[in-house]
């Protein structure tokens, strides 16, 4: 009896959780949001990427003779000749992978990353403070919703270009800072999200900023 | 008997009941205060896909830290006490299900967000069995209140009492005769 008395007690409460949740989300003034709609990803007029073409590979114009990565108007956004082919990412070169559906290369990240665009850490704090990209702010989406989040939030000119990084893989953790950033009413209008995370970024050899404020160029060992 | 009941009312059952319904009212308003975030820790979770069940995701963000503030209050008023008792430890198996789930699965990077951005007790940032550890503790006074009920400090006490005085109460032309005095 008393058994019975429980169970029916347990569903009672999690019947008013429920009720109470519903009655909260109809009245919540920022409705909660779990996916960038395709309108926050296409908002504002994102910035032309100015990728330089300086990699290893070979790409003399078999025809001509020149080399396309000599001339002073290489600077591109995306390789014409670039094929459209499903991709096999261990033929790439590891700046060229391509990440998600919506997100830049890390070629591309450095491009902006040298055209002075800001770059926002959405790791854990102990991850940021161990290493970050050199200049980085740590800004994850949880912060971003404090006060003090958005006060260093605002401080980034609202037309500058940001790309979000996070650790790599299946980050949700830049999806959802971007989210942060596009629901604060700041205003911005070009945020990218770099598709291969951290780690990637250190295993291409890109430079990293050290707890100490060093910068180093984060080249694994064994590679020329 | 009753000098133990007391006892174990005093000295277990009551601090159990402040310190779980205490925890849970805790953990419950801090999500409340972003929900959004509460959010996007089930979504980092794993266990349920984002594309198919978005909805439940965002419904259980909504209802849960209510329903964890609705326990820990009934539980430190100790109304309902066993009903709210069962709801925290199915919660807190829930949860120790989705953090084994998490350490367990190496491509899974994801913040707890128990108490929502405060860290009890686990000072580490990332799921780990400290969390586990610290739900399975929790488990305990929830097993034994679960058993033993909220005490004789407890409104149920007091209610039950109550019924069983009337209960004990018979009534006078019912009385049945004891024979010669």
């Amino acid at each position: 009896m008393k058994c019975k008395q429980t169970i029916i007690g347990a569903l009672a409460i999690v019947g008013l959780g429920y009720i109470a949740g519903a009655t909260h989300a109809i009245f919540d003034p920022k409705p909660v949001a779990l996916r960038l709609s395709p309108a926050m990803l296409n908002q504002g007029n994102p910035a032309e990427i100015p990728v330089s073409i300086t990699d290893p590979v070979d790409r003399t114009d078999p025809d001509t003779g020149a080399d396309a990565g000599t001339d002073a108007g290489s600077e591109t956004t995306s390789d014409p000749d670039a094929p459209t082919d499903p991709i096999n990412p261990a033929a790439l070169d590891p700046l060229d992978i391509p990440g998600p559906e919506g997100t830049i290369t890390l070629r591309e990240a450095k491009a902006l990353h040298d055209g002075g665009a800001y770059f926002v850490d959405a790791r854990l704090e102990h991850e940021f403070n161990e290493s970050h990209i050199p200049y980085a702010m740590f800004l994850p989406a949880q912060r971003i919703r404090t006060r003090a989040g958005l006060d260093e939030l605002s401080t980034i000119p609202p037309d500058i270009t940001i790309v979000v990084y996070c650790v790599g893989g299946e980050c949700d953790a830049s999806h959802n800072t971007m989210m942060a950033m596009l629901n604060s009413g700041l205003g911005f209008t070009d945020i990218r999200i770099m598709g291969r995370g951290f780690i990637d970024w250190v295993e291409a050899g890109l430079p990293v900023e050290h707890e100490d404020g060093s910068i180093t160029e984060s080249k694994p060992e064994g590679t020329p | 008997m009753s000098a133990f009941k007391w006892f174990e009312s005093i000295c277990i059952q009551l601090p159990a009941r402040l310190l779980l319904g205490g925890a849970f009212c805790f953990a419950g308003s801090k999500k409340l205060m972003d929900v959004q975030s509460f959010a996007e820790a089930i979504k980092g979770f794993k266990v349920l896909n984002v594309d198919t069940h978005e909805q439940l995701i965002i419904n259980a963000a909504y209802s849960m830290p209510w329903i964890e503030l609705i326990a820990g209050v009934l539980l430190i008023l100790g109304l309902w006490t066993r009903a709210a008792t069962m709801v925290i430890a199915v919660m807190l198996l829930v949860f120790i299900a989705a953090l084994i789930h998490v350490i367990t699965d190496d491509s899974i990077s994801a913040s707890c967000s128990c108490f929502g951005d405060v860290k009890v007790i686990c000072t580490s940032p990332e799921i780990g069995w400290c969390m586990v550890w610290r739900d399975v503790v929790m488990l305990l006074p929830a097993i034994y209140l679960l058993w033993r009920g909220g005490g004789k400090l407890a409104i149920d006490a007091r209610a039950e009492s109550k019924l069983e005085a009337q209960s004990s109460d018979p009534e006078p032309d019912l009385q049945p005769n004891l024979g010669p005095r």
